[in-house]
């Protein structure tokens, strides 16, 4: 029917959105499903079913454009000029962005929201209440002790901001290799980020960051950064008002990141398989733009959530 | 990397998912009780931090009654024996954890060692309770008894060292408890639904259908069963799997339809439940449930599927574009929605589908108390729903902003392409907000995060700001691309350009930009800081001034013009008429003062209806009329059109004009009963409500009818202007061999 | 396939970085350059922090500093301080948007008002 057009028809959009589907079915019933309505653990199976069938959905999605030519070959031409002056391809990622920049405005609004409600601990003339209950603890206390690990994620972020730049540039200058290696560097800094991510967050939900306990009756003053009564039992999501705005909007964060990680080994396998040079560097700008971008969004997360 | 290597990597994941799922969180004793996210691990593994279950070393025992009546107050004990240290009390000896399947679980009065933990159903103990190994406490039957209790009671006996470890030993026992009028349970049988019974039905009809069909083709075409499947999958396999937005057009339009028909229908269910002041036909939950469900499934299933089938239809056409941007993200856009659509009827298979109200406030939604899984269900579908708008949002910005003909500048697009752009840019920049909210809310019910938990702090006015964020641009979302639909149709009819074409383009992007510092009129009755509702009162009257400006200019086209009355021009002149009178009960309700007594009355639901039934689907049934035989390429009956028309509007007004003076009077939205005094009122919106149901199957009959037998449209049955009108009908698949240049109507030939 | 080629004529002729960022002929020492900024003003911002200053210098700093971040991945990373003036204006678009959601989300709460109240002065 549309053969004779530029696009085939492919079934993975709906393969795909079957998986979705699926996926939710299965995450759903295991966790509120059953006789008792508080989860029916068979359905756990559906879940990586989905999970299973979003990566097929994805896999045959990437088949199309596994052939280089086809992926960056085909350009739509543009009759106004200042619309033009950027590929199709670029455009649509940059207005994506501007999405991307709502879900992270919502996030940090809420957290403003709840953050303002209540002054913080350590102010001057406020009773914080027995369990610290009427004062904002922030996460940045508890992580203060373990500061190190945001710290070298920033860092590892901003390198792999700069490594992805030098893959685009090395491919411009027809350097394929160079290319290649410095998107390994990419994926392995994203890696160490999740990873000590992973590691902060464990340490942090199971209490382990700070040596003291605050005793405030014994009138510890709470300046000297100890753990906050409220926060005795470890500090996860569904602690406190403090714990659900770090995990949910870090988590947000660090999921972006383990789906540019996704799209960055499909970038490597590319890579391998024909390289990337002067004529074939479009995706990796795309990329690029999209990698950036969960790097502003840290430029932010990390003063706010981790030093403050 | 060859298909190989993809196998491998994918084989890969799904061993290393395993093996994460497969990761067991381990813990420390809980010595004040079983609360918070880890009431579900000891639901479904019992005290397994505490070790491997043993059921020899520990018994526990529940002292019931010998049955219960209805609404009884007992006082039960729970004693457990065996296990370490037994016998030798002291701090940290014993634990437990009791739920009951009916009824209420309460501490005794003045009983320091159980605690039922807030916003939970069970019982447990308290760190002064872990000294014991007994417990009292209360519980009260349920309203019926008829049923069988089961109380599922897991006893710990720990070994005094603080830690949870295997060195405890547990146990858990299961108990029955009959009400004095209960059957026991072999003689029980499975009562099935409504809803469950309706889907049944249909499945069961669907599939004899289907073997008819079948066997039809098998013995008219002398064909193997194979071969007639084979045949089938051959015609609808290209469905499936297109990229092409001509078909994904229609795709979204019928999916847009058969949802449109069955919220009708439920509403229809509603409006005989109003047919009495008390009736008994739904019971309150599924009354919640159903009016939940006829608005979303009208809004976000029915409603935007429709303008972004004819959008995704008419948008390339008219400005000269091959295909949209990105023609397979366009499919996955598509597709997302019935399958997101199904996720969000699939609660009605699990114990009952969502009932918060299709705009889902928490902390209700976000509670134990609202259905559940189904409310779940109705969280995710959205999810999938709003990643699919944003997908077609990028899409058809980057579509119209860059791949528009030669001569096609934005000043002479078609009105109805400049309504989709601000459509989609609305779109764009408010539905991520509402997804970031949606996943808030399954965050709060799934993981136990406290965003809308009210005892830790949190905020139910930040679901409301969230939502009307969003919610307040996707009614602009709903009611500019009918704009668009009425500029082109009432200009087409009047046989002259639209009057004010640049002032139409200022108002839709003025009503655009404004559409997001209006959102606080929902909110006049929340608590909402005062000057922030008073700000908002003011740019909700100032959005009604471009809104007016466009009414009058579709007015001055048809003074100004020759008025030929087809049937699409009988729905455009409607939808000015109930879009109007619509307007005209907003700003009412724009008025604080106002607002603060009807919210939430029937008021709003006339309003809203006027809006999104006389505003959004009139219109949108003109451009069904109007662009039917290009995308068919044969014409609809007019003589149909026009009882269908006849009918609609009457009995649309029938329906829900009453509505105003039943909300003025008092009436509350979202209840299932009223006041007698309103019965005949609510009669009448029930009668005009089934006539207006009725009405429509003029209009499927219509289009069935007419796909094989009415007259052929030809290019430009209409003689209208804009480009789509210069291919034929339907366009070939390659809508343009070579792309037009757009000349001005002076240079044409 | 021609406008493309035009496009990326005009990256290939026009890297220049600014005056004090200009470091040699390859762009690639600019960026790293760039990389050694965005640390520096990382340990800025951790050391602003450890003194422990006041709210209003700490939320001066800590947004100042983010600002400037930002403007350097922006500019540079992302291309845009040699992209097309399209560019530019589409990553303005959300600016009012979230203008907007951060008054109406963040500071309607009372205590926000409050707060807000002391630190404007009324």
């Amino acid at each position: 029917m549309s053969e004779e057009h530029g696009h085939h028809g492919t079934p993975a959009p709906l393969v795909f959105s079957v998986a979705v589907a699926l996926m939710f079915l299965g995450l759903i019933m295991a966790t509120a499903g059953g006789e008792d309505k508080e989860g029916d653990t068979g359905y756990w199976f559906v879940f990586i079913l989905g999970i299973a069938g979003m990566i097929t959905g994805f896999m045959m999605w990437m088949q199309d454009y596994w052939d280089q030519d086809s992926e960056e070959g085909v350009e739509i031409v543009g009759y106004h000029p200042f619309w033009a002056s950027i590929t199709t391809r670029k455009f649509g990622m940059w207005i994506f962005l501007l999405t991307e920049v709502m879900v992270f405005s919502t996030l940090l609004s809420a957290y403003l929201r709840y953050r303002a409600a209540l002054p913080d601990y350590g102010a001057i003339g406020v009773d914080c209440g027995l369990q610290f209950e009427a004062c904002w603890v922030p996460a940045a206390d508890i992580i203060r002790s373990h500061l190190i690990f945001g710290v070298i994620n920033t860092f590892a972020l901003l390198l792999s901001s700069l490594t992805v730049v030098l893959a685009l540039y090395a491919a411009r200058n027809n350097n394929s290799k160079a290319a290649t290696r410095y998107l390994i560097a990419t994926f392995f800094l994203g890696t160490l980020f999740l990873i000590l991510k992973a590691y902060e967050w464990w340490e942090m939900k199971n209490g382990h960051f700070w040596g003291d306990h605050c005793s405030v009756t014994a009138g510890q003053d709470i300046g000297h950064h100890c753990v906050a009564p409220k926060y005795e039992h470890g500090f996860w999501l569904d602690t406190s008002l403090e714990g659900t705005t770090f995990y949910i909007t870090t988590g947000i964060h660090g999921a972006h990141v383990f789906v540019g990680l996704l799209a960055l080994g499909y970038l490597i396998a590319k890579a391998n398989k024909e390289g990337y040079n002067e004529k074939y560097h479009d995706t990796i700008e795309l990329f690029g733009l999209y990698w950036h971008y969960v790097d502003v969004v840290w430029v932010f997360v990390f003063p706010f959530f981790y030093l403050y | 990397m060859n298909n190989k290597s993809l196998k491998i990597l994918s084989v890969g994941f799904l061993i290393s998912i395993l093996v994460a799922l497969s990761a067991f969180p381990t813990g420390d004793a809980l010595s004040s009780g079983i609360t918070g996210s880890t009431t579900s691990t000891v639901e479904a593994n019992g005290c397994s931090c505490h070790g491997p279950e043993v059921t020899t070393s520990v018994s526990i025992e529940l002292t019931l009654p010998e049955n219960f009546t209805a609404g009884g107050t007992y006082t039960l004990t729970l004693n457990i024996s065996g296990g370490p240290n037994d016998g030798v009390r002291g701090e940290n000896y014993g634990g437990f954890f009791v739920t009951a399947t009916h009824g209420i679980l309460e501490p005794l009065e003045n009983d320091t060692s159980v605690q039922k933990p807030f916003d939970k159903t069970h019982l447990t103990h308290t760190t002064e309770g872990n000294d014991y190994r007994g417990w009292n406490f209360s519980w009260t039957a349920p309203d019926r008894d008829d049923v069988i209790v089961t109380f599922t009671a897991y006893g710990n006996s720990v070994n005094g060292d603080g830690g949870a470890s295997n060195a405890d030993r547990w146990n858990s026992g299961s108990f029955d408890l009959m009400g004095v009028n209960a059957v026991a349970i072999s003689d029980k049988h499975v009562e099935l639904t409504t809803p469950q019974k309706m889907i049944y039905a249909f499945t069961i009809l669907a599939v004899t259908l289907g073997v008819v069909v079948i066997g039809n083709r098998m013995v008219t075409n002398e064909q193997a069963f194979e071969e007639v499947l084979r045949d089938a999958w051959k015609a609808i396999y290209p469905w499936l799997t297109t990229t092409d937005h001509k078909y994904i057009g229609l795709l979204y339009i019928s999916t847009g339809f058969i949802f449109l028909f069955i919220a009708g229908f439920l509403a229809l269910l509603l409006r005989v439940q109003l047919f009495e002041a008390d009736n008994d036909f739904m019971t309150d939950q599924e009354y919640n449930s159903t009016f939940t469900m006829h608005g979303t499934t009208m809004i976000f299933m029915a409603a935007m599927p429709i303008i972004f089938g004819f959008a995704n239809y008419l948008v390339p056409l008219q400005i000269g574009a091959r295909d949209l941007a990105f023609p397979r993200l366009n499919a996955l856009s598509y597709w997302l929605l019935p399958t997101g659509g199904l996720l969000i009827y699939a609660g009605y298979f699990t114990g009952g589908a969502g009932d918060v109200g299709w705009t889902g406030y928490a902390p209700y939604s976000s509670g134990d108390t609202a259905t559940k899984p189904g409310t779940d269900f109705w969280v995710a579908g959205q999810i999938m729903l709003g990643a699919s708008s944003t997908l077609t949002a990028i899409n058809f910005l980057t579509t119209i902003l860059r791949m528009r003909a030669p001569g096609v500048t934005f000043m002479k697009m078609p009105l109805y392409t400049w309504s989709m752009f601000i459509t989609v840019f609305l779109l764009l920049l408010s539905i991520p907000v509402f997804t970031v909210a949606l996943i808030l809310l399954m965050a709060d019910r799934t993981f136990g995060t406290l965003y809308f938990d009210i005892s830790a702090g949190g905020d139910a006015v930040l679901w409301q700001h969230l939502f009307w964020y969003f919610g307040h641009p996707e009614v602009y979302i709903l009611i500019l691309p009918a704009f668009g639909i009425l500029s082109e149709v009432t200009s087409t009819f009047s046989r002259r350009p639209i009057f004010g074409y640049t002032s139409m383009v200022y108002a839709m992007a003025s009503i655009g930009i404004i559409s997001f510092v209006v959102y606080g009129h929902h909110m006049f009755t929340s608590g909402a800081d005062p000057f922030f509702r008073f700000a908002v009162m003011l740019t909700t009257m100032l959005v009604g001034v471009p809104t007016g400006i466009k009414i009058f200019n579709w007015l001055a086209t048809m003074t100004g013009g020759s008025i030929v009355t087809k049937t699409p021009m009988l729905f455009a002149l409607g939808t000015i008429l109930t879009f109007t009178i619509g307007g005209i009960t907003g700003v009412i309700l724009a008025m604080l003062p106002l607002d603060i007594a009807l919210h939430d009355t029937y008021f709003v639901i006339g309003h809203l209806h006027y809006v999104a039934v006389g505003g959004v689907l009139f219109a949108f049934l003109a451009g069904v009329y109007y662009w039917y035989p290009k995308m068919i390429g044969k014409m609809l009956s007019e003589k149909l059109g026009l009882l269908h028309f006849t009918l609609s509007f009457i009995s649309f007004n029938v329906a829900f004009y009453p509505m105003h003076h039943v909300g003025l009077a008092g009436m509350p939205r979202r209840y299932a009963s009223y006041d007698s005094s309103l019965t005949e009122l609510n009669q009448l919106i029930s009668i005009g409500a089934f006539v207006f149901g009725i009405a429509q199957i003029i209009l499927v009959y219509n289009l069935i009818y007419s796909f094989k037998y009415g007259e052929e449209a030809g290019d430009n049955p209409w003689d209208g202007w804009s480009l789509e009108w210069a291919t034929s009908s339907p366009p070939p698949h390659n809508s343009f061999k070579e792309i037009p240049t757009l000349k001005l109507a002076e240079e044409a030939e | 396939m021609k406008d493309e080629q035009d496009t990326e004529n005009e990256h290939h002729g026009d890297h220049s970085f600014p005056g004090w960022l200009h470091a040699g002929e390859s762009p690639i020492q600019g960026f790293m350059k760039v990389f050694a900024w965005l640390v520096f003003f990382t340990i800025v911002e951790v050391m602003a922090i450890l003194q422990e200053f006041s709210f209003e210098v700490t939320m001066v700093i800590l947004f100042g500093i983010a600002a400037v971040k930002v403007w350097f991945i922006g500019s540079f990373f992302m291309h845009m301080i040699w992209d097309p003036p399209l560019v530019n204006r589409t990553a303005a678009v959300p600016v009012f948007f979230l203008i907007v959601l951060f008054l109406a989300v963040g500071l309607t709460s009372p205590g926000a008002v409050d707060d807000l109240r002391t630190i404007c002065g009324f």
